[in-house]
């Protein structure tokens, strides 16, 4: 009784690297990679490998994945990138400090009566003999990683779904005229009640040239919002 | 020589004449010729004369004075035996509030001569007087104590000496046979009591009650009691108003229905000129006198000279006037002359108002001599200075260290205090290079002044401990971590001078986007194949190498490596951060590391990484979002894409996931550059 006793307590143990956040991919349909935290390379997923907080997911075209944990289940599409640790629930205080980590991360401006260190560096100017290379944006990667936005919208991840759509359109300014994703935001921002953020967005794409359509359906949310205070 | 049978004694007493012997006589309230050119002074005696005058007055000396006086009198009646020195006397402030002084008046002597009428009948003998009266007041005592800045107190003591020599003849069978003197004497302890008020504004206001007390250590027999002086109790006030920044006029009145009004103007810093008159008293007319004088003013010396001429006539008065009017004051009484005075006055020490004094000084921190110029900006310590006067004041503080500064540093901008108030002061401190130099902690005294305007010396000086560490420690706040990095180091500059020489071909190769990203990548690999890990010394205080310590070492542990990558890029132009982690409730598991800005767009972030991951977007002063490389200075055994590895996983958990950042306990510290 006490062997069969320490061996389900091994078991237990052994079970337990299964860390809250981490999730476990379910099913698999076509080609899906995981790239491991911050290295470099993506490698194709299976069913039943772990998927930790730091990963990401990456589903090709026509290819579909499902995750598990903690009975939270999530389908991914085609042609999506998704962050694993976007799949979480944020507290609306941790959700605005982290939609104001913009303006914390910047470089603060140099006070007056600041220390500077002497740089010694002795490149004057522009290095005349150097041009910049050409650079080919991967629009498509930005793509990917806005379809990952709207899962978790489509999950009702509203705060990650939003903070994730803001950093790709910054790191992918050619995407800002894609309105179903700053459609998506201004909506995460209504179904988490944030009132004024919400007008906030949908003035800024009232201000578009939006197809009717489109349109019709910000300044409908806008007469919303504003009758609802 | 006796006379004979043959001639006839006649003694005669009849109108009799007296005549001063000695004209050195000075009038008691007529002692300052500053008060003696104005007339009325009570309200405005501000030196040692106020002994005499308003002792009250004694509160406005500011540490050491010093006084001479002589003076001259003119009578028809008696030829000028010229000028002599007629009192010297001192004054001296301690514990802030009190003056004591003391004068010595040698010339302070009165002498009338009751005229002898007795003649021999061959005419051969004839004494001078019947009687000598003399009065001396050589000795005085003063004190005076500041109550508040706005009133004053004082208190003096005048010994003062009565000497009547009467001269006998004895005769026998009725003819004069000897001469005999027999001398009175009587000698008193007279006490004045005065007060001054000056309150804010032009105004300021005295009183003196004049022989309040009298300790008396003898008296004049009832023979002799006419003769002696009159010992009457008065109480005299006056008031001054400042009309104008240049002129003062001042009044006074006492009990015995006498005064003076006068007027004072100021030409210029050092000259001034009086004029008064004086009025009412023991004068045969109402205008007893006019008055006038100069002053002359240099640096702590002052000279002053005085006329005072009496409009009725003083001759020599007889006997039955000087019964009736008797002398109560040695100077100034029925019988005093015109005359000229002339003082001077020397003030030593401290020769201005103190308006301002240190409660407390409180130093906030020890000195860490790697970031000791940030203390030019940075409050050192505090001050609490206390307005001790009844004006506003303006008041800065300067703190000073021997050896370690070159002179006081002062604060920037004055501090307005209220009368009364108090404020809080910080203290800053310029440190010359003798503290980069500290080996050790050493305990210095510093010196802490405070200055009120507008004054030039300072007001007040205190005393305190200030803490210097070893140019080495440091306080562990990664603020003060900046101030060890040295891009401009010589041997800096040399190692990243050789790398990117060696390595240029690899450098021409980059695109312009990505050199300073190559720059980096090249400087790390190369300090990272030359240094290795090493923990500090277990000691109360962390400890930082400076980056050139750090390469000659050829080690250190995360803030020691932090900092010498930090310079190295530094020092080829590249912007560096800190990134300052202090888990909550882990605080022995604080780390440092740091990153660094490659000026790539984030638009082109994918020429960084493909891995957003790897790298973070920060806006800088110009608006532009650009990528920045976290890096971990301590994971130098596989070279820069290990480090950025470890970097970039560190700062994902801690901000992006632990939300470090936003909760305050991962800090980023950029290094400016200039």
């Amino acid at each position: 009784m006490r062997t069969r006793l320490l061996w389900i307590f091994v078991a237990s143990l052994l079970a337990f690297p299964l860390f809250a956040g981490d999730f476990v991919v379910k099913a698999v349909k076509g080609s899906v990679e995981v790239r491991k935290g911050v290295m470099e390379e993506w490698r194709k997923v299976k069913v039943g490998d772990l998927l930790k907080p730091e990963d990401s997911m990456r589903t090709g075209p026509g290819a579909s994945a499902t995750i598990e944990a903690d009975k939270r289940k999530l389908t991914v599409p085609e042609m999506t990138i998704l962050d694993i640790s976007d799949v979480r629930q944020l507290t609306q205080e941790d959700f605005l400090l982290k939609l104001a980590m913009q303006n914390i991360l910047a470089v603060p401006p140099r006070e007056r009566d600041e220390l500077s260190i002497p740089s010694a560096t002795v490149i004057h100017g522009d290095n005349a003999s150097k041009t910049n290379v050409p650079v080919f944006t991967d629009t498509k990667v930005g793509e990917m990683e806005l379809h990952g936005a709207r899962v978790l919208f489509d999950n009702s991840y509203y705060a990650t779904s939003i903070l994730k759509s803001k950093e790709t359109l910054r790191t992918h300014p050619e995407l800002k005229a894609n309105f179903d994703a700053r459609l998506t935001v201004a909506t995460a921002f209504e179904k988490m009640k944030l009132t004024k953020e919400a007008v906030t967005e949908y003035s800024l794409l009232a201000k578009e040239n939006l197809p009717s359509a489109q349109a019709k359906k910000v300044q409908g949310a806008l007469d919303r919002l504003k009758q609802g205070n | 020589m006796f006379p004979t049978k043959q001639r006839s004694f006649r003694l005669r007493r009849a109108f009799i004449l007296f005549q001063f012997v000695t004209v050195t006589a000075f009038g008691q309230h007529l002692t300052s010729a500053r008060g003696s050119a104005l007339g009325a002074f009570t309200a405005l005696s501000d030196d040692i004369a106020s002994i005499d005058w308003n002792p009250a007055g004694l509160v406005s000396i500011r540490d050491w004075d010093l006084t001479a006086s002589s003076y001259a009198a003119f009578r028809r009646d008696v030829p000028l035996t010229g000028i002599s020195l007629y009192s010297a006397a001192t004054a001296k402030r301690f514990l802030d509030a009190h003056v004591v002084a003391a004068a010595y008046s040698p010339g302070m002597n009165l002498v009338f001569d009751v005229p002898s009428t007795v003649t021999f009948p061959d005419n051969s003998t004839k004494y001078l007087y019947d009687e000598r009266i003399t009065y001396r007041e050589m000795y005085a005592l003063g004190y005076g104590y500041q109550i508040t800045p706005t009133v004053g107190l004082g208190v003096s003591a005048r010994y003062r000496e009565q000497l009547v020599s009467d001269t006998k003849f004895l005769t026998e069978n009725g003819i004069p046979g000897r001469i005999v003197t027999v001398d009175y004497a009587a000698s008193a302890w007279n006490i004045d009591v005065g007060l001054n008020w000056k309150p804010e504004g032009d105004w300021s206001f005295g009183a003196v009650a004049k022989n309040l007390f009298r300790l008396t250590e003898s008296e004049l027999p009832e023979t002799v009691v006419n003769w002696g002086l009159r010992n009457v109790k008065s109480l005299r006030v006056g008031a001054a108003y400042r009309a104008t920044p240049t002129t003062t006029v001042a009044f006074d009145f006492d009990t015995q229905a006498q005064g003076g009004v006068g007027s004072e103007w100021l030409l210029g810093e050092r000259w001034a000129l009086r004029q008064g008159v004086l009025f009412g008293g023991t004068s045969t007319q109402f205008f007893a006198g006019l008055s006038g004088g100069v002053g002359f003013s240099y640096g702590p010396a002052k000279i002053n000279l005085s006329y005072v001429h009496f409009l009725d006539r003083r001759s020599q008065p007889t006997v039955q006037e000087f019964i009736d009017r008797g002398v109560q004051d040695l100077g100034y009484n029925a019988f005093t002359p015109s005359q000229i005075t002339l003082s001077a006055i020397i003030s030593l020490g401290r020769t201005r108002d103190v308006w301002a004094k240190i409660e407390y000084v409180q130093i906030l921190s020890e000195v860490y001599p790697s970031s000791y110029q940030a203390l030019a900006n940075r409050p050192l310590g505090k001050a609490k200075v206390k307005n001790i006067s009844s004006r506003p004041i303006l008041a800065k503080v300067s703190f000073f260290v021997e050896q370690y500064m070159d002179g006081p540093t002062e604060t920037p901008r004055a501090e307005y205090i209220e009368p009364n108030g108090e404020k809080e002061i910080f203290l800053y401190a310029i440190f010359n290079d003798a503290i980069k130099f500290v080996p050790s902690m050493v305990l210095r005294a510093a010196e802490v002044f405070v200055k009120a305007s507008p004054a030039e010396d300072y007001d007040d000086k205190s005393q305190t401990r200030l803490i210097i560490r070893g140019r080495n420690d440091w306080d562990g706040d990664a603020l003060s971590l900046r101030y060890f990095v040295t891009p401009a180091d010589a041997d800096i500059m040399r190692f990243t001078r050789l790398v990117m020489s060696q390595n240029k071909d690899t450098m021409a190769a980059a695109p312009k986007q990505l050199e300073k990203f190559r720059s980096a990548r090249l400087l790390f690999d190369e300090f990272a194949s030359r240094l290795t890990y090493v923990n500090d010394p277990k000691l109360s205080k962390d400890r930082v190498q400076f980056p050139s310590e750090t390469l000659a070492l050829r080690g250190g542990d995360c803030d020691d490596m932090t900092v010498c990558f930090s310079s190295l890029l530094s020092s080829v132009g590249i912007n560096t951060a800190f990134i300052d982690v202090v888990p909550p409730q882990r605080l022995d598991d604080a780390h440092i590391f740091m990153m660094f800005d490659t000026e790539v767009p984030a638009s082109q972030s994918t020429l960084v990484s493909d891995n957003p991951k790897r790298y973070v977007i920060r806006k800088n002063e110009r608006g532009e979002e650009t990528v920045w490389v976290p890096v971990e200075t301590t994971a130098i055994t596989e070279g820069f894409q290990k480090a950025w590895e470890v970097g970039a996983k560190e700062y994902f958990d801690d901000v992006e996931v632990g939300l470090g950042v936003v909760r305050g306990w991962v800090k980023l510290v950029d290094l400016m550059l200039q």
